[in-house]
């Protein structure tokens, strides 16, 4: 077992913790108070090549595999301290431009892959509703065939990046009496009549990543906007689910070791009693556990993204890999804050982000009891019955 | 394997996996997704089982609901899908 990087991985990742420390971090702390999206941060990711990672070259994006996707979202984690952007700049990837290039046609490849790989245009995906939020694929949106298209009508809420975004992958159903293999996605662009998005939302956490509900109100598009064939939207789905709890938590890994070498400095540097207080074992295995948390989530999430890289993912790594992430990043932040102390706990220090931008974590992309049912299933469990 | 054999195995496994050896009603034309017996965790199970059993691997993006409305046309799906030599030993 080899757990090295090539040296192009080497020089991705020390390129990019170098632009984002450069250029992403001036104004994290204003923005993250007026809960204002980083437009000028997304562009600069967007011209380094971030909004396109594992997008082909010849559709614009860099044509990474799915471990160096992780492995530059890990960078980008460590560098920028903008959670926010991050994960905008995520559920833009794997819940929108991954799914295009996948399923697209070549005609939606040829009209949306270079835009969103560019970045000049960021994406959304809407599944979620009032009563579907665990149970997604119990979605009540509908989408019935009229003349040469369909008309979409239903309410989504927590949409990710709704307030700007141009492109919205929108999940309904073509078959209510199919259940989840009658659920269809369908690719809408902003300016269609009968679409609109809702006020932003303000959230725990994540404040500069642009959050609201989306209105569908008897959406007319043309047969052209359904992504893959009628039916597959549930796979589709899942099988960004399955990008998404591999490779986008890799930005929280990033955040993560960020985190942990701030609290090793402070608890270096800060004496009390005449003493570092990383001297007391009160303090420095917490440390310990900290990093801990790191190594074996870091090591989880690798081993899902090398299945997928290899083309063999299953849902079973990908959910050890979200569940290990999130979960670690949750604890930790309360470590982070504890050893920090009175400072852990004031916005200006920065400390205390870390714990608010940790929470959605165990709910996005799946809960974490979501993610321990699936891993259940995985051993053999029974589900419960219908 | 004939496709009244590869329903009888997929009616026992989902009678004994899915409904919990409830199943006595389930025929091999019970609308299982009309009834939800395949929601989007018991059709991941069914779709494995026919991997391990019969070896025939079903693309996840290839998935659609003509093909697994029942018991008897997942076994007309399956048996199309086997290899002539049958299923793997
Ligand atoms: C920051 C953020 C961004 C998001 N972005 C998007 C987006 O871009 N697009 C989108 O469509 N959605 C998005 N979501 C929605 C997200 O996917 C849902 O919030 C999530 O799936 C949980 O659904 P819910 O909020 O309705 O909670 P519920 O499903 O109501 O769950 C409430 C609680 O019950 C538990 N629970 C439910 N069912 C079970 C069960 N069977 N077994 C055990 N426990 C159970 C849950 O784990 C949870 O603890 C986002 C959410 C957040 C927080």
């Amino acid at each position: 077992m080899d757990y090295s990087w090539t040296p192009e991985q080497d020089e991705l990742y020390a390129g990019i913790l170098r632009f984002a420390r450069e250029n992403l971090n001036a104004t994290t702390l204003e923005r993250d108070r007026t809960r204002r999206f980083g437009e000028e941060e997304w562009k600069k990711c967007a011209g380094f090549g971030l909004a396109g990672l594992c997008i082909p070259r010849e559709s614009g994006g860099l044509g990474l595999d799915c471990l160096s996707t992780a492995r530059a979202l890990e960078a980008l984690g460590r560098g920028c301290s903008d959670g926010g952007l991050g994960f905008s700049l995520s559920a833009h990837l794997f819940a929108c431009a991954v799914p295009v290039h996948l399923h697209g046609s070549p005609d939606q490849k040829e009209r949306y892959l270079a835009r969103l790989a560019s970045g000049e245009w960021i994406g959304a995906n809407a599944i979620t509703e009032s009563e579907a939020g665990s149970d997604a694929f119990a979605l009540k949106a509908r989408a019935r065939k009229e003349g040469d298209g369909y008309v979409i009508s239903g309410e989504k809420s927590f949409v990710t990046n709704a307030p700007v975004a141009r492109l919205f992958l929108v999940y309904a159903s073509t078959a209510p009496e199919n259940g989840f293999l009658g659920i269809s996605a369908f690719l809408v662009e902003r300016d269609t009549p009968g679409l609109k998005a809702g006020r932003p939302m303000e959230t725990t956490g994540l404040t500069t990543s642009p959050i609201s509900s989306l209105y569908l109100d008897d959406c007319r598009v043309p047969a052209s906007a359904l992504l893959g064939r009628e039916g597959a939207g549930g796979s589709i789905f899942k099988d960004s689910m399955g990008w998404e709890r591999s490779c986008l938590f890799a930005f929280w890994l990033g955040a993560l070791e960020r985190q942990l070498e701030e609290t090793v400095d402070h608890a270096k540097s800060r004496r009390q009693f005449g003493h570092p207080i990383g001297s007391n074992q009160a303090v420095s295995h917490r440390i310990a556990d900290m990093k801990l948390r790191l190594e074996a989530a870091r090591l989880l999430l690798y081993r899902a993204c090398w299945e997928r890289a290899a083309g063999h993912p299953s849902e079973l790594a990908a959910s050890l890999a979200k569940l290990a992430v999130s979960e670690a990043f949750v604890a930790s932040s309360l470590d982070a804050v504890q050893i920090f102390g009175g400072s852990g706990v004031m916005q200006e220090i920065g400390i205390e982000r870390y714990l608010r931008d940790a929470l959605p974590g165990t709910i996005y992309s799946g809960t974490s009891e979501m993610q321990r049912e699936l891993i259940a299933r995985a051993l053999g469990l029974p589900p419960r019955r219908p | 394997m004939d496709p009244t054999a590869i329903a009888g195995k997929l009616r026992d496994f989902i009678d004994r996996e899915i409904l919990e050896g409830q199943g006595g009603d389930l025929t091999a034309d019970t609308r299982l997704l009309e009834l939800g017996i395949l929601d989007s965790f018991s059709l991941f199970l069914v779709i494995d089982y026919i991997g391990k059993e019969f070896g025939v691997r079903l693309e996840l993006e290839a998935l659609a609901a003509e093909d697994f409305a029942s018991i008897a046309v997942i076994a007309r799906t399956v048996g199309s899908k086997l290899a002539p030599s049958g299923p793997r030993p």
